[in-house]
């Protein structure tokens, strides 16, 4: 069966559309994209190193616009801007090999302090705070957070928004395969981070490491936070196994979906299971997301082996009476054998689910290629249709110079979903963490705001 | 051109300025470093559109420091601005508009206090700070507030209520001895009335590390040979150290010199020898030509004797009795420049550091017009404080000259490795009898050095804020 063409829509459309090299910077466009977005802006930031595939962060507050991007010098810079205005880039001391886990993750907390960490795979944490509201200028590198020996090995940083708007930051503790979800809570009246758990979030027990999707914990329409990560027992892909769930009010107890209690820290034994996704059962890490639809119920989508070893995207609901509801959504011609160490590069990426009128849309890359999967209100699919977005975080469009173009989008916390910021970068393709043998040019990386029609999902 | 630092922020904090390149997306490197170490944090921004449209190509850097410039990290160039490009290291000047802007700034900051400045001599102190309002004891005034390093000094201990002056006929005052126990040194020598102790006549000593505290007796039949004839007002103790005779001894005479034939102190522990100094000051106060009798070891009878209640106790509090001596010494009111009352030329000081030498030089730059009290007469140094809106010095005994100051005027006390972190005492008492805000920039440096920049850089962030 050939992608698409049996199932939905069937629409194909227009020869398909790359997305558009961040050098030159293109025009704005006043006539909305397929996908309903309409450029308003471009704005170059900076150039940024392009033999190692690792992602920018983009961070927007009610003011300020904040990107993170290691240089043409390998050096970690943070640029910032307000209102609109120009960028100005500061340049930190880290400097980045070629490990595409050594992402930064950007926080601000409620007194508007900037919070950074990044350029981490199992080492020290690497940390730093603005003196100054706002300032990113002001960044110093601080000597940890809370607990030095649960911070001597950190990958995954990442900060969000809890309760009440107070900053939290999540980081893994360990290695593939052998790790700990920490959960930190900054308390701005003492301007020191807390580790209000007393415990690790989610517990490998010396045997596994959890991932958490990158998008969790998310605040859904319930208010309450949704946590959602597969096991992996080795530090081999292929042995990534068991959709895992729990959700809480205040990030500190936590429930199954069905609202039973779930004792901290979270385990293997102690977690709801959306899909007990064996071993080699084709799933994997960082290829998970979340999502609502229309009534508020989570939604999860990812991928997994069919009886002909091919992949197929699934999703998951959690169903009212509190018990998750898995379905296939693709039947297609799609193989892909990740196996090994290192950061893979990804043949397949599943987005984060979304309402759709009264079903679900998920978009997925299948290597180049965009496709939108639909879904009506009983989780059957009623379509997938080739979709042009350039501007979809997962673009991944490759260049006559053989680099790939890449879509970062603002981190998911709130704020207005029709008005929207991505950044626009290029570099090799993950490539197990390992240098490559011809070594680019650095690449500009270039900011597009994006607004949606208020009649647009 | 390669660039130029443009300017500095007003927090002190950053330096701003643009560098050329040959693209603007590529900048060269751009590192500052104060005093050869590195410092703060470069962000690189959009060119400068002057200097864009003069066809070079640039961009716009701001540096950020932990702590705030000096003006003559620029003006003296202990900040280097250094660009690194691949084909080499150069320093980046500051442009002639910074340069004029540090001194713009300084000017701007201590306009009316800079000797020679268009403003000094001319500006007239609040009238609440001279005449009537200093010299008449009323309620405490209401003291400013600044936010900052600037406070309302505060007394260790409450302010005393007012001070009463008792009317002793055939007063002994008993000879003055001294005993060591342990740490404290135990002293005698009161008034006494009919055989029972004057309280009003002891030294309220033995607090913060005053160790000198009295043992008299309350009840002690003595009698004296000699006898003065008149009226004679008791001083208290006769303080041998400048610091102490201004706040201890010279106070006691609040009661004033009419209908007083003559003025009795004990000696204390230190040398009593009248000095030209004291004499002076007393002078100044309203007392010349009056007998000055120091009594040592032997006790006299005094037909009269008036006994004040002491006003300042040593490092606790001080009462507007005290400030209206110090009123009274003070000449006629006019605004002076801001003086740095400097040490380096004692000829024996054992507070001093390796470093201190160079705080002349640094306060001199900030627009401190240096003095060196020991080679001026008493009238010449009362006057200087007077006038000066701004008083610095490194805490001591000089820094007691305050006391002749308006509350209008700011106290800067630079700790040494005594102080450290914390004023004086005794300067405390001082300027919270004037009611003054002050500052205190903590030592820095350790036991063998002052270190001057960071000592100059707290002192200019209490300076500029």
């Amino acid at each position: 069966m050939t992608v698409g063409a049996e199932q939905g829509s069937g629409t194909l459309g227009d020869e398909p559309q790359s997305v558009p090299s961040p050098r030159p910077v293109a025009a704005t466009s006043t006539t909305p994209l397929e996908s309903g977005w309409r450029v308003v802006e471009l704005s170059e930031v900076g150039n940024a190193v392009a033999d190692v595939h690792v992602e920018p962060a983009l961070l927007r507050s009610a003011s300020d616009e904040f990107v993170s991007f290691f240089g043409s010098d390998r050096r970690l810079r943070v640029a910032r801007r307000s209102g609109g205005g120009p960028w100005w880039t500061t340049v930190l001391e880290e400097r980045i090999g070629w490990d595409s886990h050594n992402g930064v993750s950007i926080g601000l907390d409620r007194d508007g302090y900037v919070h950074l960490a990044g350029n981490m795979h199992a080492v020290p944490l690497l940390y730093y705070r603005s003196r100054k509201p706002r300032e990113s200028g002001t960044l110093v590198r601080e000597p940890g957070m809370v607990v030095a020996r649960l911070e001597r090995r950190v990958t995954y940083p990442k900060f969000f928004h809890g309760p009440g708007g107070s900053l939290w930051f999540a980081f893994r503790n360990g290695v593939s395969g052998a790790g700990d979800c920490e959960l930190y809570e900054y308390q701005e009246a003492l301007r020191r981070w807390t580790r209000p758990l007393e415990r690790p979030l989610v517990d490998g027990e010396e045997k596994r490491s959890a991932y958490i999707d990158r998008g969790t914990p998310r605040r859904g329409p319930d208010g309450r936070y949704h946590l959602v990560w597969v096991w992996r027992d080795t530090p081999d892909a292929v042995s990534c196994h068991t959709l895992s769930y729990a959700r809480s009010e205040d990030l500190l107890t936590w429930t199954t979906g069905g609202g039973e209690r779930l004792d901290a820290p979270l385990r293997l034994d102690a977690c709801d299971v959306i899909d007990p996704v064996p071993t080699g059962g084709g799933m994997i890490n960082n290829n998970v997301r979340l999502g609502f639809d229309a009534l508020g119920r989570p939604i999860v989508a990812y991928h997994r082996r069919d009886a002909g070893g091919r992949i197929q995207v699934h999703v998951g609901r959690l169903e009212d009476a509190g018990q998750w509801r898995c379905v296939q959504a693709t039947d297609w011609d799609v193989e892909w054998a990740f196996e090994g160490l290192g950061s893979l590069p990804f043949e397949v990426e599943i987005g984060a689910p979304r309402a759709a009128g009264a079903g679900l849309a998920i978009d997925v890359r299948v290597r180049q290629d965009l496709w939108r999967i639909e879904l009506d209100d009983v989780l059957a699919t009623t379509g997938i249709r080739r979709l042009e977005d350039p501007f979809s975080e997962l673009s991944e469009a490759e260049g006559d110079d053989g680099l790939f173009s890449y879509v970062v989008r603002e981190a998911a916390d709130g704020g207005d979903p029709r008005d929207a910021s991505v950044v626009l970068w290029r570099s090799v393709r993950a490539a197990r963490d390992r240098a490559p043998l011809h070594v680019p040019p650095a690449q500009r990386v270039v900011v597009a705001r994006l607004l949606r029609d208020p009649g647009e999902a | 051109m390669n660039g130029f630092v443009d300017a500095v922020s007003a927090d002190r904090q950053t330096v701003n300025g643009w560098v050329a390149c040959t693209d603007s997306w590529e900048p060269p490197t751009v590192r500052a470093y104060l005093d050869g170490r590195e410092a703060g944090i470069t962000s690189y921004g959009p060119p400068r559109g002057d200097v864009q449209s003069a066809d070079v190509v640039n961009v716009q850097f701001r540096i950020w420091f932990e702590v705030p410039l000096a003006a003559d990290d620029i003006l003296a160039e202990r900040l280097s601005v250094v660009v690194t490009r691949d084909s080499g290291s150069q320093v980046l000047p500051p442009s002639g508009g910074c340069r004029q802007a540090e001194l713009a700034a300084i000017r701007a900051r201590f306009g009316p206090y800079l000797a020679g400045g268009e403003k000094a001599h001319a500006q007239t102190p609040p009238a609440s700070d001279i005449g009537a309002g200093t010299t008449a004891a009323g309620p405490p005034r209401a003291r400013p507030t600044a936010p900052g390093p600037w406070t309302p000094a505060e007394p260790p201990k409450a302010p005393p209520p007012p001070a009463r002056a008792l009317e002793i006929p055939g007063a002994i005052v008993t000879g003055f001895a001294v005993r060591q126990e342990g740490r404290l040194r135990c002293s005698r020598g009161a008034v006494y009335s009919a055989g029972s102790l004057v309280h009003e006549s002891l030294r309220r000593g033995g607090f913060a590390g005053d160790l000198v505290v009295p043992e008299d007796p309350d009840r002690l039949q003595v009698d004296a040979e000699q006898t003065l004839p008149g009226r004679w007002l008791y001083g208290g103790h006769w303080m041998g150290q400048f610091g102490h005779f201004i706040t201890e001894t010279l106070t006691n005479l609040w009661p004033g010199p009419e209908g007083i034939d003559g003025l009795l102190f004990h000696r204390f522990i230190f040398d009593s020898e009248p000095r030209a100094w004291q004499v002076g000051l007393l002078e100044m106060c309203g007392w010349a030509g009056v007998p000055i009798r120091i009594v040592d070891s032997t006790a006299v009878r005094v037909e009269h004797l008036v006994v004040p209640e002491r006003p300042y106790k040593p490092n606790q509090c001080a009462g507007q009795e005290a400030v209206r001596v110090w009123d009274a010494a003070r000449p006629a009111p006019r605004v002076g420049p801001a003086v740095f009352l400097s040490r380096s030329r004692l000829a024996q000081d054992g507070r001093a550091v390796p470093g201190d030498e160079r705080l002349d030089e640094a306060m001199a730059t900030r627009g401190f017009e240096v003095l060196h009290p020991q080679e001026m007469s008493i009238g010449e140094q009362v006057a200087a404080a007077a006038s000066a809106p701004l008083i610095a010095a490194v805490s001591g005994s000089a820094l007691h000259l305050s006391a002749f100051a308006p509350g209008s005027s700011r106290v800067l006390e630079v700790g040494d490795r005594r102080t450290h972190s914390r004023p004086l005492p005794n300067q405390r008492v001082i300027d919270a009898a004037r009611g003054r805000l002050s500052a205190f920039v903590p030592y820095r440096g350790d036991s063998d050095a002052r270190d001057l920049g960071a000592t100059v850089a707290e002192i200019d962030r209490a300076l500029w804020e």
